[in-house]
């Protein structure tokens, strides 16, 4: 994503351990604490389970696993941003477990910058765009395009 | 106050909704209190003022667990105060962009621009109300209603709070009449109602449809001030034909648009409203279905009048809303095909041999050409090839058939309905009236007759009366049983109210019913619970209890209906089956009133086809002198059957022909490699193998069944649906083959499993049998393929842990056998926790579809328990084992 395209606006900030991230407000249905989640066999490793969110069942996706970063064990801060994504005419609903919840930004367009170019090491397809704000660097997520991805790759487990 | 405050508390709120939980009421509570602040202090912003008021509604609705017309409240909530924030920090509130379903894309051009979520849904929702309103009135009107005022308020003061919801200008005009009804009685303003409610009925249709705008209300507000101010107008409305003249717009929708479609091009109502055709192919569907069993009655004896008038108002109701919605070929279609019999109905011919046949192709053709209108989407259908040729013959029928004048259809409207059969027909003949303002109306009106009081009712699209609920004509036995097939005069003539739900919402309260099912034993069963002595809590639990399981009944056998019309069908295939191989056969049907969950309904249909073709083409001697020479009648008989059983419904397929031969079923497996010469079956296994794939014992292959398919997909079928099918057989005598289904696909009975720490429920249908072996009876091949001996048989062993990959090593003492597409594993288990009844659910459309899993159920525990795919599990035996695990093939049942 070259352009930061209206980026702009109110953001959930959560950390994954020393990194700052945050998602669109409008993608986010609400946040739950960690609750029991129940271990789903046979599906890629970042899906850490479902859980009974009001009745239906949800399921949650590790960031830190999605994204690569070192396993961490949970503490009381972690905690399960639901977050709505429409793929076509169908709404999903995940949950993401982070590290912990930190803040509502508002950003301005002059917080943001554009992705840098991180050469190959990095998926940028998963980054809106940076922010700078108070000195600390945010990462905003591009939220439709990480569940794409996981939802792709659960679908060539199944096909295999 | 200054915009700062302001602005300070709104960041506060955003930050707050967005971290609401809506069970967290104190936080709504806050929220609300704050926002109340706000707007006080708006002072003159109309259009903050506004969006703030709707952010209170929804909370509002929130605390008090009301519907808040929005999909996702908290969300819209976040959206609309994320809105007003920024307005507020430019302090300029013409910036507010009010959120979608708040709106209905309000935020760009005007309301019609973009309908969606709840604008939408409002609206179609004020077409019933609105007739409720008028039915009310109207009550109030003829002194039928003594005291409507408090209702008639009430209903007047929910629209105005949606109208103001949505910023519709329908706010005030609900606001004046509330004023009014404070002050008047409703009796002295009836009148004024109506108007009012014409104007509204107008005002929603032109945001709907864009249908022209009402008036300006001005003149009706005068009316208002007027009877407010007590100046003498309203008198009651003694004409007929006035009520009837205003009666007929706000009762359909489609009314206004018709006229509007007359003034300008001739425009298909079925363009301006699509849901006037989907309802057209619905019930003519019904329609056609009745028509082709009254066909067969008619078949059987042609002298019989009851089924020709039944037949010709099912193809007359199809005519007239057909030319209704401009569908022009099959209005012709429905035209000749009511022209001849209107011939057979004045007994100027008899409908038989060459003519039946034309009648049967006549409503073949119309079912094709309307089940293409559904799914091309078209609001006409092009001419099929054959209509031509078709009309001919038929029209040439008619001519044959007597000298009798040209077609005519104005004899129709003095025809006098049959009163001995309650139609459902005339039910919906009876919305004709109310959709429509041509004379075709009225035409259709006449012969609805007894049903035309329940025309208001059938009228409304949302609240449509469905026809198939009707009491039908009771007819136990079609075919050649004539007096099993005489309609029951005595059925009463009671036409039911119907509503058309959608049936997502209806899936979703199911769904809902079984939470509570599940909160209900999880509050009962609380250890703190135990605790209280108080007979007064323990009574009212049960209460509860009570109440929570007549729910649950009522929740289940909402989504119930016949298995009437799917056994309709059956008595086409196996007419038409008879006919291609010359057989006799006498179909008859008991049960068809059993009721099956809707899904499992339109599931079975294929399964059944299969077996009624096969009981036809196998099951039936080749030829009569076969039977006879067996001591038979020459007719073969098949019985197609339904009831309950053990809490399953049962369907049977009978026939009295040859019985199958076990030896030779027998010989054939083996010939074709299905069996070794070794094996032992038991009668029933051995029948079973015809369910085998590859496995057809029709000596020759027919076009009508016998391409050694069939049977196999007939069990695949059955056992998606999680039922079961058997076969009995008495060589000579004949077949019965016994479908075994659960009532509901949404709730099964589930077994509760611990594998170390993980639970997983197994469906108990495919639970054979639970034991701990001995070191004996387990085994092991190639050092890892483990096998378990069962009642004499190996069966193949696997262990969920290294299935499922879990991560905790366990003892497993306990071995289950399960069974599904007729083959048994062995599956080893740590500990069975019980029986439950499971309400499944779907692991979520990102997780998409789970080997081995077929969804998840809320636990009593409020912790989710996965519920195993047993055929599933094979396969994923199968992945296992080609990623290098040597294990075990399973076994044939």
């Amino acid at each position: 994503m070259s352009s930061n395209r209206s980026s702009a606006g109110k953001f959930l900030s959560f950390t994954l351990g020393k990194e700052t991230y945050a998602l669109e407000i409008m993608k986010v249905k609400e946040i739950t604490a960690n609750t029991d989640v129940t271990h789903v066999p046979n599906v890629p490793d970042y899906f850490r389970g479902v859980i009974n969110l009001h009745g239906s069942i949800l399921p949650v996706i590790e960031l830190r696993r999605k994204f690569g970063l070192p396993f961490a064990e949970d503490t009381p801060q972690t905690c399960i941003i639901v977050v709505q994504h429409d793929r076509g005419a169908v709404s999903h609903v995940v949950g993401l477990v982070v590290d912990s919840v930190s803040e509502f930004v508002d950003l301005s367009q002059d917080d943001i910058e554009p992705t840098p170019n991180f050469g190959s090491g990095i998926d940028t397809r998963f980054i809106r765009a940076m922010a700078k704000r108070e000195g600390l660097v945010i990462t905003l997520l591009d939220v439709d395009n990480v569940l794409a991805d996981a939802e792709i790759q659960t679908e060539a487990t199944e096909a295999a | 106050m200054t915009q700062e405050s302001i602005v300070t508390t709104l960041e506060s709120v955003s930050e707050q909704v967005l971290l609401l939980d809506a069970n967290d009421l104190p936080s709504v509570a806050s929220i609300h209190t704050e926002l109340q602040g706000v707007a006080a202090r708006l002072g003159n912003a109309p259009k903050a003022t506004s969006l703030v008021s709707s952010c209170l509604g929804i909370l509002d609705s929130i605390v008090l667990r009301e519907d808040p017309g929005v999909a996702d409240p908290i969300s819209v909530l976040g959206q609309a105060l994320a809105s007003l924030l920024e307005a507020a920090r430019a302090d300029d509130w013409e910036l507010i962009t009010v959120p979608a379903e708040l709106a209905g894309g309000a935020g760009g051009g005007t309301a019609t621009a973009g309908l969606d979520g709840i604008l939408e849904e409002f609206l179609q929702n004020q077409v019933s109300v609105l007739e409720e309103l008028e039915a009310l009135v109207l009550g109030v009107e003829r002194g039928e209603i003594d005291d409507a005022g408090p209702a008639l308020l009430r209903a007047f003061h929910t629209l105005k709070g949606e109208s103001a919801l949505l910023g519709l200008d329908s706010e005030r005009v609900c606001h004046r009449i509330e004023d009014m009804l404070e002050q008047v009685p409703a009796l002295l303003v009836a009148q004024t109602l109506l108007e009012a409610i014409d104007w509204l009925g107008q005002y929603f249709r032109h945001l709907r449809e864009g249908a022209p705008a009402p008036g300006s209300p001005d003149a009706l507000y005068t009316r208002i001030q007027e009877q407010i101010d007590g100046e003498p107008s309203d008198l009651p409305r003694p004409s007929g034909q006035q009520t009837q003249a205003e009666a007929a717009p706000p009762a359909s929708a489609a009314s206004p648009a018709a006229s509007g479609a007359a003034s300008s091009a001739p425009i298909s109502l079925a363009e301006i409203e699509p849901q006037l055709l989907t309802d057209f192919v619905q019930e003519a569907g019904d329609h056609l279905e009745e028509a082709e069993q009254e066909l067969l009655r008619l078949e059987t004896d042609p002298e019989d009048s009851e089924p020709i008038h039944a037949l010709f108002r099912a193809i007359h109701t199809i005519k007239g809303v057909a030319g209704m919605l401009r569908l022009d070929h099959i209005q012709r279609l429905a035209h000749s095909g009511e022209t001849l019999m209107d011939k057979a109905r004045h007994g100027e011919l008899l409908l038989q041999g060459e003519r039946i046949e034309l009648v049967f192709q006549t409503v073949d053709l119309l079912k094709r050409m309307i089940g293409e209108l559904m799914s091309g989407g078209a609001s006409e259908v092009s001419a099929p090839p054959e209509l031509g040729n078709l009309l001919e013959r038929l029209d040439s029928a008619v001519n044959d058939g007597g000298k009798a004048s040209a077609s005519a259809p104005a004899q129709t409207k003095s025809a006098p309905a049959p009163a001995a059969t309650p139609n459902p027909a005339a039910a919906s003949a009876a919305s004709v009236p109310a959709t429509s303002s041509t004379a075709d109306a009225a035409e259709a009106g006449s012969s609805a007759g007894t049903a035309s009081s329940a025309a208001s009712a059938a009228s409304a699209s949302p609240a449509k009366a469905s026809a198939d609920g009707a009491p039908a004509p009771e007819t136990n036995g079609t075919g050649s049983r004539p007096e099993s097939a005489r309609p029951t005069p005595s059925v009463t003539n009671v036409v039911k109210d119907f509503i058309k739900v959608d049936a997502a919402r209806l899936d979703k309260m199911v769904d809902m019913i079984g939470e509570l099912v599940i909160a209900e034993s999880m509050v009962a069963g609380a250890k703190e619970m135990q605790d209280i002595s108080s007979p007064e809590l323990s009574r009212d639990l049960g209460l509860l209890n009570k109440i929570i399981r007549e729910l649950q009944e009522i929740g289940t056998s909402l989504r119930m209906i016949p298995v009437r019309s799917t056994f309709q069908k059956m008595a086409r295939i196996v007419r038409d089956i008879s006919k291609k191989t010359g057989k006799h056969i006498e179909f008859v049907t008991v049960g068809e009133e059993t009721e099956l969950d809707k899904s499992v309904v339109d599931k079975i249909g294929d399964p059944l086809v299969h077996m009624v073709r096969n009981a036809v083409d196998h099951g039936i001697e080749a030829t009569p002198e076969d039977r006879r020479n067996h001591g038979k009648s020459e007719t073969g008989r098949i019985t197609l059957r339904a009831y309950h059983r053990e809490g399953n419904i049962c369907i049977e397929v009978a026939d009295d022909g040859r019985g199958i031969d076990p030896a030779r079923i027998r010989k054939k497996a083996i010939d074709k490699g299905i069996i070794t010469p070794e094996a032992e079956l038991t009668e029933s296994e051995t029948f079973m193998l015809i369910f085998e794939p590859g496995f057809s014992t029709a000596e020759q292959v027919t076009d009508v069944s016998g391409r050694g398919v069939g049977m196999d997909v007939v069990r695949r079928n059955i056992e998606a649906l999680r039922g079961k099918v058997q076969i009995r057989s008495v060589l000579g005598q004949g077949t019965t083959f016994v479908i075994q289904l659960p009532l509901t696909l949404a709730i099964i009975d589930g077994m509760i499993v611990r594998v170390g720490e993980d639970r997983f429920i197994v469906p108990t249908a495919n639970v054979i049998n639970s034991f701990q072996p001995t070191e004996q009876q387990k085994s092991s091949v190639f050092g890892s393929g483990e096998v378990v001996v069962f009642q004499g048989r190996t069966l193949p062993l696997f262990h969920l842990r290294h299935l499922f990959d879990l991560s905790q090593s366990a003892e497993e003492p306990l071995v289950l056998v399960l069974e599904a597409d007729g083959r048994k594993i062995g599956v080893t288990v740590d500990e069975l926790l019980g029986h439950q009844q499971i309400v499944i659910k779907s692991l979520g459309a990102a997780l998409g579809r789970v080997p081995g899993i077929t969804g998840g159920a809320v636990l009593p525990d409020g912790k989710i328990g996965l519920i195993l795919d047993i055929a599933g599990l094979y396969k994923l035996t199968e992945s296992k084992r080609s990623a290098g695990a040597p294990l075990p093939e399973p076994v044939a049942a």
